[in-house]
């Protein structure tokens, strides 16, 4: 075990469970642990189906409950004003379109981070931030 | 067949009151639901002041799952938010942690999903909505009402866009709370579902079975994923309101 991290690129398992179980003062070769490291994050993972599956299932939910929301949004909005001002059914009307709008441009904006960065762990709104949003 | 009465899926939701706690007229019951938020309180708590003890160079085990869930949520504030982010990583984090072990501590068979209700996310996410509200206005003053009309638009389209904005705003919390509420609820409930196909197909129950196998391993992923969506948004909302001029 303590000639495991001197044996260069490969076994990642191994090596890892080698530097933290070397004991010895030699300072243990960390410095191609990051292309180790890298290659071994290429190599394929069993879950990587399961996951793209996940994902894309999550983005398509996730885009109809934007559109929901919205609507859900709207029409509470409406009504609520409607009940407010006595002026019954026109804002729930109003509120209702403009619920529609809201949905479909919170499923728009969504949709433009699900491109941005396709990778369920890497942060979906890469490079153009928050400023979207606004 | 006959079975399936009392066997709803949609059981595994009920709230059961353990100690009753009567506050004045308010039910303020301890349930199971409330019994699973202090199990995962606990659970954080022991993770993050047990496994940073020792303090290690190289970390052991219990301290890489303390230190990959801080540095998760440090990247994600400094990515979305900026440096202005520090100050907001207690509660994005104390959020992440919490809907993490709801999930995950749902999944365990016979235990109770808390996030699987409405009230529990929508509270939230509620929450979240506030402090944006709240956040925005402190730092913007009436500013803060930009937010609802985008610069360089021509103002004759006002009345038609800031209405849209509003309600979009106001649609936050309700997808962000339903988004969770949804994903765990509907997995708990296919996976029952399907579980009782097992029984009632007799020999053939090894193919729902074999499903079940791959869903459960799709919730735990679901599980992780949706808590930092939950998490990422709350940050992307409150970069909202801190970086108006956007």
């Amino acid at each position: 075990m303590v000639h495991a991290p001197s044996r260069g690129p490969g076994g990642l398992g191994s090596g890892v469970r080698g530097v933290s179980m070397a004991k010895d003062e030699r300072p243990s070769p960390l410095k191609d642990l990051e292309t180790r490291l890298r290659k071994a994050r290429e190599g394929d993972h069993p879950g990587d189906h399961d996951r793209s599956f996940a994902t894309g299932l999550g983005q398509a939910m996730s885009l109809v409950i934007e559109m929901a929301a919205g609507l859900a949004a709207g029409v509470l909005l409406g009504w609520l004003l409607d009940s407010w001002l006595g002026t019954e059914p026109w804002l729930l009307v109003v509120f209702i379109f403009a619920g529609m709008g809201a949905g479909l441009l919170n499923a728009y904006r969504r949709a433009q981070r699900f491109g941005a960065g396709a990778e369920p762990n890497k942060p979906p709104q890469e490079g153009d931030g928050p400023s979207e949003d606004t | 067949m006959a079975a399936e009465e009392h066997h709803s899926p949609l059981d595994q939701f009920a709230i059961n009151r353990i100690v009753d706690i009567d506050l004045g007229g308010l039910d303020a019951s301890f349930t199971n639901s409330a019994v699973m938020m202090t199990v995962s309180v606990v659970l954080i708590t022991v993770l993050m002041v047990f496994g940073m003890r020792r303090r290690a160079m190289v970390p052991g085990r219990w301290q890489s799952v303390a230190e990959m869930s801080y540095e998760l949520v440090a990247k994600m504030l400094g990515e979305t938010i900026g440096p202005k982010g520090r100050r907001f990583f207690p509660i994005i984090f104390s959020l992440f942690m919490f809907l993490l072990f709801g999930n995950l501590l749902g999944l365990i068979p016979y235990s109770f999903t808390f996030t699987s209700h409405l009230a529990i996310t929508f509270v939230l996410a509620a929450l979240v909505i506030t402090a944006v509200i709240v956040i925005g206005l402190i730092k913007h003053k009436h500013r803060f009402f930009k937010l609802f009309l985008p610069s360089g638009v021509p103002i004759f389209l006002a009345p038609l866009l800031v209405p849209i904005e509003v309600v979009s705003f106001l649609a936050r919390p309700i997808s962000l709370s339903v988004r969770l509420f949804a994903n765990m609820m509907a997995g708990h409930t296919m996976m029952h579902v399907f579980a009782g196909f097992v029984f009632s197909l007799g020999f053939l129950g090894f193919a729902p079975f074999l499903f079940i196998v791959a869903l459960y391993g799709l919730e735990f992923i679901i599980a992780v994923l949706q808590a930092y969506v939950f998490a990422i948004l709350t940050c992307l909302y409150l970069a909202d309101a801190i970086h108006l001029e956007h």
